[in-house]
């Protein structure tokens, strides 16, 4: 990461190649396909423009997500603005396998999505960084600039809330 | 071990097995013995959520744009030797030119000497900065030093401006024709003048280098200092509150025009 904010290309290739598909997962799980790549070109571009102020002391993983996170929150803001219909059930890109796995997998990710997105957005990104992006609780207290118990405090209640949404939707 | 310590050993230990003084606890209360099952189970439904790939042609393309925004910054700041040098070499040429405009056009005629050389001090010495925090190859920050090199332009703009509508003529003009009590007057001009360059290379900047609307600010004060000492050395003209309200006006037009710029350029950013 200090190579790239030198304005070392390899470097970035680096980092790009470790985290571009990770952090497009972070949008997509809440925003529909088109949104998702809009933002997600949004976010390399503020990546690349804060790299400069880039802490050496911090992890990556919390500086990126803590970028990406505000972007989400910023789209979450300008949507409840201008409220537009949803798309949760958009079908995931890059999906595999024969047509009775692809429909029952769709069928599980559109429960998953439909569970998270019945979530409150600071349980859900809590979530979604604990779960998905393997962050730790103080990883994730540094992305979202919060206290560790009250991240801890909200992913226990956001897990609890999930377990009971996905078991009334299990048929 | 309490409830409330299980609670957050829960929280640590999810995904993993869960250590003997938990599972000891759990064992002995059932309400945490819920609350960890409850846990487990929203935890793993979550591995039912497919992974979702950025589509290879935009991550290509995001790509492709940052790689070749880095490749002219590689030659820029950091293949040029004898930084120091050249930023001094750079701060005296500029400071030197800055002051044959002025002459020019006339404006430094009521200076005196001492005034003089004190104002050129000052200036190149903003001007040996600037360049120094563009050119330097150790600890560069490529972003402050492309807001830098925006800043030197639009001071450069300003001075153009500055040698086409003289501030003293304005000020003479202000006075003969419209009198006294011209505070406000000179407050809007001074606006005027420093944010429409700023307002040029704050939304140019914004929308090429996607900066932080603080970054842009700094660049509006760098911006200031810039075009300071050459309102202080044509000060010669102005009465001090004229003077005062002109920086005055200055300050509020470099702060408005970055964060005017910062917001046109983000939004035309985001629409291409």
């Amino acid at each position: 990461m200090e190579a790239y904010a030198r304005g070392d290309a390899a470097a970035f290739d680096m980092l790009y190649e470790r985290w571009h598909d990770r952090l497009f997962g972070y949008l997509a799980r809440v925003f529909d396909p088109a949104t998702a790549e809009e933002l997600f070109q949004t976010l390399w571009m503020r990546i690349h423009g804060a790299r400069g102020g880039y802490d050496r002391a911090r992890a990556v993983a919390p500086w990126l997500f803590a970028i990406a996170a505000n972007l989400r929150r910023e789209e979450w803001r300008r949507r409840s603005r201008r409220p537009e219909e949803p798309r949760p059930d958009a079908a995931p890109a890059g999906s595999t396998g024969s047509a009775e796995d692809s429909a029952l997998a769709a069928e599980r990710d559109r429960a998953v999505r439909s569970a998270l997105a019945a979530l409150p957005e600071t349980q859900r990104e809590v979530i979604e960084l604990h779960r998905f992006e393997h962050l730790s609780f103080p990883e994730i207290a540094e992305a979202l600039g919060e206290g560790v118990e009250a991240v801890k405090s909200r992913a226990f209640r956001g897990y609890k809330a999930l377990r009971a949404m996905l078991t009334e939707m299990q048929p | 071990m309490t409830c409330e310590e299980a609670k957050r050993q829960m929280m640590d230990e999810l995904g993993h097995a869960s250590s003997p003084a938990l599972a000891a606890h759990v064992q002995s209360c059932r309400a945490c013995a819920a609350d960890l099952a409850d846990l487990q189970s929203g935890f793993a439904a979550l591995d039912r959520a497919a992974i979702r790939r950025a589509p290879p042609l935009v991550a290509e393309k995001v790509r492709q744009r940052i790689v070749a925004d880095l490749a002219p910054r590689a030659r820029l700041i950091h293949e040029l030797p004898f930084d120091g040098l050249l930023s001094i070499v750079f701060g005296s040429a500029s400071a030197f030119a800055s002051l044959l405009l002025l002459h020019s056009r006339g404006l430094l005629a009521g200076v005196g000497p001492l005034r003089l050389a004190a104002g050129a001090l000052v200036w190149a010495g903003v001007f040996i900065f600037a360049f120094w925090t563009l050119l330097r190859r150790r600890g560069a920050d490529p972003q402050l030093g492309h807001l830098v090199l925006g800043a030197l332009a639009a001071a450069g703009l300003f001075l153009v401006g500055n040698h086409l509508l003289p501030l003293p003529a304005v000020v003479q003009w202000c006075s003969t024709r419209l009198g006294t009590g011209l505070g406000p007057l000179f407050f809007a001009m001074g606006t005027v003048y420093a944010a429409i360059p700023l307002l040029l290379f704050a939304t140019s900047a914004s929308r090429r280098w996607h900066v932080r609307p603080r970054r842009v600010l700094i660049a509006g004060g760098f911006f200031f200092m810039l075009v300071a000492p050459a309102i202080f050395l044509q000060c010669a003209y102005f009465t001090a509150g004229a003077l005062f309200a002109w920086l005055l006006g200055a300050v509020a037009g470099s702060l408005a025009a970055s964060a005017a710029g910062y917001w046109l350029g983000t939004r035309a950013s985001a629409q291409t």
